[in-house]
């Protein structure tokens, strides 16, 4: 009898009473951190929109069907600013996530890079200012654009995803 | 002064990346900036420090034939712990280590150490045991990434070095760098040591977890711990 | 499932040679880099650990995909992934080293020693977890475990072949063992490079 006990029962009552206390530890931490965690990304995906469009006061998500493939999310500047476009394209090593601002006036504020996995030291200069500076102003022809020479497979992508982001802006325009 | 003696046996006569290797996922990938290196480590670190305290204090009530699953429970519970807490409090250090912050689970250097001393050693012996390992650990990675940093990104923690950054050799953070620094490295210890702190120079599974397993892998690479 | 990446065929078939060759999980990744230094010495056994990885990644992937959407995720426990994953990873080594040793013995004696290594592999946890984050639906899972593990058995064949031809050579004292072997890990992994960029404009 005593060798069943040791044998199963044991190991068995042990394993259990770990899993629950390790599973109620994390559900307290859990329930302590989630708040954090959310408010930390809501405030960072804020930031990130405004980092492109500076003049708008707040973003409404806005549901709108058409869109390019490359549009993942529209956002509309509640005091009438312009339209923050969200943008996953492909580059050379696999999804570039862009951000781009275009105000009331149909003129680029600014655009970034979010996430991307592009070769470092030639794709990744489509990070750097002296790329996405030279969208800074201009209207859907985007003319006197460069892609990088020896990134073109990053560069032109990213031009074309900006390109998306015009298309998307009209459909918006379209539907206020 | 024996308890100064196994908190520097980690950080040198045994250390977990160069001298045992194990852990060499998370080094090779994490090391191509200084800032993720510390990062990475620390929060290995405290994992370390929680399991073997865990462990340690529970050897004498968890059974011999559930020990692994127990350890691995108590050790996954602790890096989503640390896993939330970073999420929470330093989301660009989540968003740099990613997928490798959770893979501290499967880093051999923690069900390692749970095997080869928590389960035998005393709760404060298993602290200072998961201290010097987790410094051994962080310590490592520390300079394998500033070297990678320092070569391949020419910064420094993101400062620029002056001449290195416009000559710098990107491919010392792309992925073959990370094997050559990573080989160079351990040649550099075998080299200080006259090959007495290298183990062994082939790869084996010295406090490899799945050791208990592998008497099995007579045949395979495991023939020296055959005597489980 | 909303959100959730669906790939058709043609997406599938890039998304399985990038899997092997691009994204390399070893060379690439960094992900199974125990058992691709430790177990690449010679031909037979580099197989053999490598079609068990793949066959366990398969299998893994196949339970923790439902697991994660139609048990944690409805239920608000996404927090518990890492501790329900590497459970149901070891429990399922275990069991198929069990139905293995008892109904097909000789692929027992094949593959089982490697089985018990796996559980701790990095390469198997590391594909469920990235299959979750970044939203493949089922089929592109189970193509991206494929592509993955069909990656780790090509970089295993391909090394335990660099590192047979190294046995001969001379190499400097404190270089020997697996110093040499890092160093000539990452030629491989140089090598890889090539791979970058064609895939993707291969189908287009």
């Amino acid at each position: 009898m005593s060798n069943v006990k040791n044998d199963f029962v044991k190991p068995i009552l042990v394993l259990t009473l770990i899993c629950l206390f390790i599973t109620a530890a994390l559900a307290f931490t859990n329930q302590k951190t989630a708040p954090i965690i959310i408010e930390a990304e809501r405030v960072k995906a804020e930031q990130a929109r405004k980092d492109v469009l500076p003049e708008a006061d707040s973003f409404t998500l806005t549901q709108l069907s058409g869109l390019p493939a490359t549009v993942t999310e529209v956002y509309r500047a509640d005091n009438g600013a312009g339209y923050v476009f969200m943008l996953t394209t492909k580059g050379y090593g696999g999804d570039m996530k862009l951000i781009c601002g275009i105000d009331k006036d149909g003129l680029i504020t600014q655009c970034n890079t979010l996430s991307q996995s592009e070769t470092k030291g030639l794709g990744t200069k489509t990070t750097l200012p002296e790329f996405r500076d030279q969208f800074v102003g201009k209207d859907s022809s985007l003319s006197g654009v460069q892609t990088i020479s020896g990134a073109t497979v990053s560069s032109k992508p990213y031009i074309n995803a900006i390109k998306d982001a015009f298309t998307a802006y009209e459909i918006a325009k379209g539907a206020e | 002064m024996k308890k100064l003696g196994i908190l520097i046996n980690g950080i040198l006569k045994e250390n977990p990346v160069l001298v045992l290797v194990l852990g060499t996922c998370p080094t090779l990938a994490i090391s191509t900036q200084a800032s993720n290196a510390i990062g990475m480590g620390l929060a290995a670190t405290v994992v370390l420090l929680g399991s073997n305290i865990a462990i340690s204090a529970l050897r004498k009530i968890i059974p011999d034939k559930v020990r692994i699953p127990c350890y691995i429970v108590l050790i996954a519970g602790f890096v989503t712990i640390v896993q939330m807490l970073v999420q929470a409090f330093a989301p660009a250090l989540n968003e740099s280590l990613g997928i490798y912050l959770p893979l501290i689970v499967v880093n051999c250097i923690i069900l390692g150490r749970a095997e080869m001393f928590a389960n035998k050693n005393t709760v404060l012996d298993s602290a200072l045991d998961g201290i010097g390992m987790g410094l051994g650990f962080t310590l490592t990675l520390f300079v394998m990434a500033s070297i990678r940093e320092i070569l391949g990104s020419g910064t420094w923690f993101g400062m620029e070095i002056p001449v290195l950054i416009d000559n710098n050799i990107s491919i010392m953070t792309l992925a073959p760098g990370g094997f050559f620094v990573f080989g160079c490295l351990i040649a550099l210890v075998n080299k200080i040591s006259k090959g007495k702190a290298i183990k062994k120079t082939e790869f084996g599974c010295e406090g490899c977890p799945s050791a208990a397993a592998c008497g099995k892998l007579k045949s395979a690479n495991c023939g020296k711990e055959s005597e489980v | 499932m909303e959100g959730l990446i669906h790939l058709d065929f043609k997406g599938l078939i890039v998304l399985l040679m990038s899997a092997v060759f691009v994204n390399n999980y070893v060379l690439q990744k960094f992900l199974g880099i125990c058992p691709f230094l430790g177990v690449s010495k010679k031909l037979d056994q580099a197989t053999g650990m490598s079609i068990a990885v793949i066959f366990v990644m398969l299998l893994a992937t196949a339970v923790t995909w439902p697991i994660q959407y139609y048990l944690l995720n409805p239920n608000n426990l996404g927090y518990l992934q890492t501790i329900v994953f590497i459970l149901v990873i070891a429990a399922l080594v275990q069991l198929v080293e069990i139905i293995l040793k008892k109904y097909i013995p000789s692929l027992h004696s094949a593959l089982g020693v490697y089985l018990p290594l796996i559980t701790t592999n990095c390469a198997v946890l590391g594909v469920t977890i990235l299959n979750i984050s970044t939203k493949y639906d089922f089929v592109s899972s189970m193509v991206n475990s494929f592509g993955s593990g069909l990656g780790f058995f090509l970089a295993m064949v391909l090394f335990s072949g660099v590192r047979s031809r190294m046995e001969g050579g001379e190499t400097p004292k404190a270089f020997e063992g697996l110093p040499i072997t890092l160093v000539a890990a990452s030629i491989v992994s140089v090598s890889f490079f090539g791979f970058t960029g064609v895939i993707e404009n291969l189908f287009k």
